[in-house]
Formats: C-alpha cells, sequence, structure tokens
C-alpha cells in the first residue's frame, strides 16, 4: 500500500519496509523451519520449553520478531514508523494502519511464546540442539535488522533515489524524528499489540464463533473449479485444432477488417492503366487459367506443373515491368522449385487422396476469392496512397557514387540494403539444415556417399565414360544422351553462374543468381548420375558451403568496417593486371560471393537430402523404380 | 514500356487478385502438398503487389536510361529476396510433407489430437486434470504433513 500510493514519503517508508521484511520474513521461515526439524512439530499447542533449550534460536526468533513487531531501534520500527508517518494527514488509512499493526504485534507475540515459551501443564519438547551452520543464515539476517536499523541514515541514502522519482523527499528515513505523531502511533501500536496478547483467552470463544461459512479450502477449490470449467469450455470453443479453421479464421478477419477499411476508401476511384504494354495482358491471361486450373488439379504434378506456369509468367510480368534482375532470378527460382518438387513428388502418391472436404468447398473458394477481391483493392489502395516522393528515387545515383555499380538492384542488395541481404541468407542457412535434419535420420556431416571403389563393370565393356557415377544407375535408368550432354554443359553453366556472379555489380546478375543456376548445374549432374555423381560434382559437405559463404559475407561486412568506418560499407580498390589492364574490385564483391555460397549450399543441402538421402530411403524400403537408385552390388572393397 | 504518373496497371492488379484467390483456396486445404502449392501462388501474387508499389520503367540500370524513366529499384530488391526465401520456405514444407508421408502414408495435416480430447471434455462437461478431485484440508500430500500411512493412500489413489 505505501508502494503504491505514489508520494516520495510513502514510496521511501515502502521500500525500507520491503527491506525489513526480506530480512525479519526471511529470518523466521527459518526459525519455523529448524524448530520443525528439531523439534519434529511445528504446532504450537505441542511445544514447551524450547527457549530453554535452544537460547540462541530464541534469540533470532525474538530479533527478527522485534522487528516484524516495530520494535526500536530494528529495521522494522523505522519502516513502519515511516509508513504511519506517510499517511499522517488521511485518518482512515492510518486507522486500518495502526489496526492492522497492532495486530501484528500481537501475533509476533504469540509466535514468540507459543514457539519458545514454557507452558504449565505441557512437558518439555524433546529438542536435539540445532548445529551452528542451521543457525548463522537466519542469525545474519536478524542481526542485519538490527544494524539496517542503527545505521538507517546510510541504508536511506541508498533507498532514496527510488523515492525521489516521485518528488523532493523532506523526511530521511531515521530512528528519531522527535516526538512525533507517528511516535505515539508506534508507541500506541506496540501498547495495543501486548494488550491483545494479554486478552487473547477471553477472545479466543468468540472468535472462534466468528468462524466463515466457507472455509478458505473450499472457497479456494472452487473457484480454482470454475477457472479450470471456463478454461475448457474457452480453449474447446476456440481451438479446434484444424489447420483450415485456424487460417479460414485468419483470412476471413483479414477480409472483414482490412477490407472493411479500404471500402471506406473507395478505391475503384484510383486512375488506372490497362497495362504497359499489351504483352501484359496475354500473361495476365495465361497466368491466370493455370492458376484456375491448378486449384481444381487431382493429380499432384499437374497442379505441380500448372503452379510453375503461374510463376513463369510472374517472371515475364517482371520481365515487363522492367525488373530484369527480378526476372532472371524467378525464372531460375520456378525451374529449380519443379526439380525439387519432382524430387519429392515421386515417393508421394500420385493423386490427391480422395478426401476433398467436398462440403467445406465453396466455403473455401468463398474465403479465396474475398481475399483476392480484398488483396486487389490493396494493392489498388497503396498504389494510390502516395504522397511523399519515394526514398529510392536517390537510389541510381547513390549506386554509382557509394555503390560503385550500375546495377541499382544488385548495389541495393549488396550495399543499401545490405542487412536484409544479410538476414536473407541466415534465412537459408537455417532452412536448408532444417530440411536436412527432416531427412536426414542419421548426421549430415559424416562421410560423403561415395562412389564404389570397385567397378561395377569390367572395364572392357564400358565404352568411353561420360559421368563416372551413371555407371552406379541401373541400365533402364540411365541415359548416354543425358549424361553426354551433361558432361559436356556442366562446366559452361558453371563458368556462367560465375560470370552472373561477377557482372552483377553493373548488369542483369549477382550472388542469387549465379548461384541458383551453378545449383542447377548440380541438379543436372544429379538427375544424369544419380546420388554418387552429386558426390563426385561437389565433393564437399553441404554444411561447409552455406557455413563459408555466411562467415565470408560476415567478414566482408567486417572489412567494411575496418576499411570505411562502418559495417557492410562498400569500398572500391583499383587494382592493373597484366592484358586485362586498369579494372576495379568492389568490397561488396565478397559479399555477393558469401550469397553466392550460400544458394549453392542450400541447393546442394536440398539435394542431398530430398535427392540421394530420399533415394536411399526408397533403396531400404526395396521399391526400387520409382527414384534414381543405385545398382545394388556387393560391399565395397 | 514507361507509364509515368498514371496510376496502377490495371493488368497486374488482375493478376494479384487471381494469383492470391487461388492461392488461399489451395491454402485451405489438407494436403501439404496443396498447401505448399498454395503458398507459392500465394507468394507469387504478393511478389507481384510489393513490385506494384514502385513505378514501372526501364531497367535500373545506370546509364542505360534516365533515372526518372527507370523502374523503380526498392520494391524489385525486396521482392528478388522475397523470391529467394520463398524458394527456401518451398523445399522446407517440402521436406515436411515426405516426412509426414514417410511416417504416416499421407501428407495429409490432420486435426491435433490434444485439441480434440479438449473439445470433447467440453461437450461432457468434465474437467481436464484428475487432481481436482475431493481436496479436503489435508488433501494435497505436498502442503501439509498427513500421517505417513495416508500419504501413501493418497499416492496409491493417483496412480
Amino acid at each position: 500500500m505505501a508502494l503504491g500510493a505514489g508520494t516520495p514519503q510513502a514510496a521511501l517508508a515502502g521500500v525500507a519496509m520491503l527491506a525489513a521484511h526480506a530480512l525479519f520474513k526471511a529470518a523466521l521461515f527459518l526459525v519455523v523451519g529448524i524448530l520443525d526439524h528439531q523439534a519434529g512439530s511445528r504446532d504450537l499447542r505441542d511445544l514447551s520449553g524450547v527457549g530453554r533449550r535452544a537460547p540462541v534460536l530464541a534469540t533470532v526468533a525474538a530479533l527478527a520478531a522485534a522487528s516484524m513487531a516495530g520494535v526500536p531501534p530494528l529495521l522494522g520500527f523505522v519502516g513502519k514508523e515511516g509508513v504511519l508517518a506517510a499517511f499522517t494527514d488521511r485518518p482512515l488509512v492510518l486507522a486500518a494502519l495502526v489496526a492492522g499493526s497492532a495486530l501484528t504485534v500481537a501475533y509476533s507475540i504469540r509466535f514468540l511464546w507459543g514457539g519458545f515459551g514454557t507452558r504449565p501443564g505441557t512437558p518439555d519438547v524433546e529438542l536435539a540442539r540445532p548445529p551452528a551452520a542451521m543457525l548463522v543464515p537466519p542469525a545474519l539476517l536478524a542481526v542485519a535488522g538490527l544494524v539496517a536499523g542503527l545505521t538507517v541514515g546510510w541504508l536511506g541514502g541508498l533507498l532514496e533515489p527510488y523515492a525521489e522519482l516521485f518528488g523532493p523527499v523532506e523526511e530521511h528515513l531515521a530512528l528519531w524524528h522527535g516526538p512525533t505523531v507517528a511516535l505515539g502511533l508506534s508507541a500506541l501500536v506496540l501498547a495495543g499489540g501486548a494488550v491483545l496478547h494479554l486478552v487473547r483467552g477471553p477472545l479466543t470463544p468468540a472468535l472462534a464463533r466468528l468462524r466463515s461459512p466457507i472455509s478458505g479450502n473450499q472457497g479456494y477449490e472452487w473457484v480454482t473449479h470454475r477457472f479450470d470449467r471456463f478454461a475448457i469450455d474457452v480453449t474447446g470453443a476456440t481451438q479446434r485444432g484444424s489447420l483450415p479453421q485456424y487460417l479460414g479464421t485468419v483470412l476471413v478477419t483479414l477480409v472483414l477488417v482490412p477490407g472493411g477499411a479500404m471500402v471506406a476508401t473507395a478505391p475503384w476511384r484510383v486512375a488506372l492503366t490497362p497495362w504497359d504494354t499489351p504483352a501484359q495482358l496475354v500473361v495476365c491471361v495465361v497466368l491466370a487459367v493455370a492458376a484456375v486450373l491448378a486449384v481444381g488439379a487431382r493429380r499432384r504434378l499437374t497442379a505441380m506443373l500448372l503452379v510453375g506456369v503461374t510463376g513463369y509468367g510472374t517472371a515475364m510480368m517482371f520481365v515487363l515491368y522492367g525488373a530484369p534482375d527480378l526476372a532472371l532470378t524467378q525464372f531460375l527460382v520456378e525451374t529449380a522449385t519443379i526439380a525439387v518438387f519432382v524430387l519429392v513428388l515421386r515417393r508421394l502418391p500420385e493423386r490427391f487422396s480422395a478426401r476433398p472436404l467436398r462440403r467445406s468447398r465453396w466455403v473455401r473458394r468463398g474465403i479465396g476469392v474475398a481475399a483476392g477481391l480484398v488483396t486487389a483493392g490493396l494493392a489498388l489502395t497503396a498504389a494510390g496512397a502516395r504522397r511523399a516522393p519515394s526514398i529510392s528515387a536517390a537510389f541510381p545515383d547513390l549506386a554509382l557514387t557509394e555503390g560503385y555499380g550500375r546495377n541499382v538492384v544488385n548495389v541495393t542488395l549488396v550495399d543499401i540494403r545490405a542487412w536484409d541481404t544479410m538476414g536473407e541468407i541466415s534465412v537459408l542457412v537455417v532452412t536448408a539444415t532444417g530440411v536436412a535434419s527432416l531427412i536426414f535420420e542419421r548426421s549430415r556431416t559424416g562421410p560423403r556417399p561415395r562412389r564404389p571403389r570397385a567397378p561395377v563393370l569390367p572395364a572392357a565393356d564400358r565404352g568411353t565414360v561420360w559421368l563416372r557415377g551413371g555407371q552406379t544407375l541401373p541400365e533402364p535408368r540411365r541415359s548416354i544422351v543425358f549424361e553426354v550432354v551433361t558432361r559436356v554443359i556442366f562446366h559452361t553453366v558453371l563458368l556462367f553462374s560465375l560470370f552472373l556472379l561477377f557482372s552483377g555489380h553493373n548488369a542483369p546478375g549477382g550472388g542469387f543468381a549465379g548461384g541458383l543456376v551453378a545449383g542447377l548445374a548440380l541438379i543436372l549432374r544429379y538427375l544424369a548420375g544419380g546420388r554418387y555423381e552429386l558426390a563426385e560434382a561437389a565433393p564437399v559437405g553441404a554444411g561447409t558451403v552455406l557455413g563459408a559463404g555466411l562467415a565470408i559475407a560476415v567478414g566482408s561486412g567486417v572489412l567494411g568496417l575496418v576499411l570505411a568506418g562502418e559495417v557492410l560499407q562498400s569500398v572500391k580498390v583499383d587494382l592493373w593486371l597484366p592484358l586485362v589492364g586498369h579494372f576495379y574490385l568492389v568490397t561488396s564483391l565478397i559479399f555477393d560471393i558469401g550469397v553466392y555460397l550460400v544458394v549453392v549450399g542450400l541447393l546442394l543441402d536440398i539435394l542431398r537430402s530430398l535427392g540421394a538421402e530420399v533415394d536411399r530411403h526408397v533403396e531400404a524400403a526395396g521399391e526400387p523404380g520409382r527414384g534414381l537408385t543405385v545398382q545394388r552390388e556387393g560391399p565395397p572393397t | 514500356m514507361t507509364r509515368g504518373a498514371h496510376g496502377p496497371t490495371l493488368v497486374l492488379v488482375l493478376a494479384v487478385g487471381v494469383l492470391v484467390a487461388t492461392g488461399v483456396t489451395l491454402l485451405l486445404e489438407r494436403s501439404l502438398t496443396r498447401i505448399l502449392l498454395g503458398i507459392i501462388l500465394l507468394g507469387n501474387g504478393v511478389n507481384l503487389l510489393i513490385l506494384l508499389g514502385g513505378r514501372s520503367g526501364a531497367a535500373p540500370l545506370f546509364g542505360t536510361a534516365p533515372a526518372a524513366a527507370m523502374s523503380d529499384a526498392l520494391p524489385q530488391a525486396m521482392v528478388l529476396t522475397a523470391v529467394v526465401i520463398t524458394f527456401g520456405l518451398t523445399a522446407f514444407l517440402l521436406a515436411v510433407a515426405y516426412r509426414s508421408w514417410y511416417t504416416s502414408g499421407d501428407d495429409e495435416v490432420q486435426d491435433d489430437l490434444e485439441d480434440r480430447q479438449i473439445i470433447r471434455l467440453a461437450e461432457h462437461d468434465e474437467l481436464a486434470a484428475a487432481d481436482l478431485g475431493g481436496e479436503g484440508p489435508d488433501g494435497d500430500p505436498e502442503q501439509v504433513d498427513p500421517e505417513p500411512a495416508r500419504r501413501r493412500l493418497r499416492r496409491d489413489e493417483t496412480t
């Protein structure tokens, strides 16, 4: 109450009281514990003569109880008097405080008398002398209450900064303030408590009649019971445990709340350009048809390919909107997505299960159409809502003067908003690790699955070896054309990915696009030659590539800090090479190399998990023919 | 190709609407493959939506066009990261779908069993925990010190 009053005086007295409480309550708890432990009971009716047998314990208890009762010169007295002084102008509060404090005094006396006194008619309790190690903690606390009371000026200095948050403190904590009202009240409290203790005999029958009709336990049980019921009802009504229901709730909220607000802005009045170029209309029609067909598709592969069409359509939209970098990335990602999808779909049933939730189909379609309408409306509203010029208006100039690059999007990624990219590649590392840990049942960091050393076929029968991993595949699974093409273009593709990486600063490309191209080259090697071919193509762990990429990206940030004084700041380095002549490198290229490695590592990890490891599962399940399984052969020698 | 200050491109807005509508419809399915396809569609739609936040124009390559005629580079950079993140998410959800198939035989998201149980309790007007029955003053063996015999008895009851 003192702490909640909000005046500096009350706050000061409140924290002093808090400190006193900590000291005496803790000591008293320990004392009761010792008593219970040594005497085997803490029932006042059983205890008698404890004080005589354990005088030190009794002294500690008396000291702590005196502090609780507010006897000078203990800290409890200082605190309590402070509280009384803080409320002298509020008679009702003061009366309650005095009455409560008197009761405190009474029960302090009762505790001492009951716990340590000698009762006539009760035999002295058998009490082992408490060991010193048990007595020290409560004794320290109790004595601290005494010392703090005597040196309260020093303690007040520690506590006053808190009280000063409420205003200037006028009365400092002290044992003696002169003959004040509070002092008189303190005396009254002590006397009242003593009187209460003396008249306890006649009071007892009166108190017994005051017993409440509901016991505390019953009331408590009733309350917890009602709470439990309420919790179950609420949980049962809201937490249905069904993903479609949860998502439906979220989406309906999206339609109703932002959608409702949107209607008020009347976005349909925004001036519209039908299209930037008519080609957009064609792409839009293709995209829309593919999307609608994808919803109704029964076969997984069909649905997947239709969604792929919308992805390529989106990439075309990017091209037509004037975003070549974006389109390049989208094309590559879409291709990689289809490849990865096929890797998993070969294991899943061909068709979607025949449980199409027929009853709720129209509900789902309704929510879908409503969400589409609201999002389109939000697109109009957002496009028409620009008041201030875009921050990106300065990006082209910044890209050249600060980032030393001509490709504004790439410079934005590796310099202007490099922190975003840093966060993103961290997410990619986590994702790759997540994929691997979902698929691998054993450690991924073990030895790579290497091609068995023993030749599968006699060397004379083999002819030209295009891909060494190819020999491990069963004959019907092999495609010699695919192997030859892969062999011929793999290195070219890798070179192209490096070209994209290095040229990305000034032309479309960059670490993301380059990494995706290199990853697609790895996919090619895997599809042509199976999982041993993948290990041949990339004889390093995916985790190593991911970690190296992240480390290089972070390292380039530190390099910027060292060279230019700011993390991820770009620095231009002029160089000269024979035959090439003068050229320059920007440190953000190092960051882009990190991005490149992370993307390659992500794809490698996906291939290792969803490709090679799933193949191993297929083999273990004994159903070859569904994956790129390798031929069964004897154990490698 | 340049649009000037005429307002958003209607065709793109339509594409956003269709992609989101179909994406959401698939998202509300139970098969993880369909949910994932829905997320991809939704992602494409939202990427186009973000792109609409900036103007269209010539490719943002310095020197190929005047800065005023270039498309806005900022939303493009944002969408580029989003595209790659969506790819990571796709791979992750595929792994989840495969794992689900591997352990349970299909890739459907089942209702949470615990939640179903709570719903049943609520319907039958029952309580979740068995520890509420008949707590007398000595009901909780941790709180008070009942006789050793009784303590054992209560342990037997609860087990």
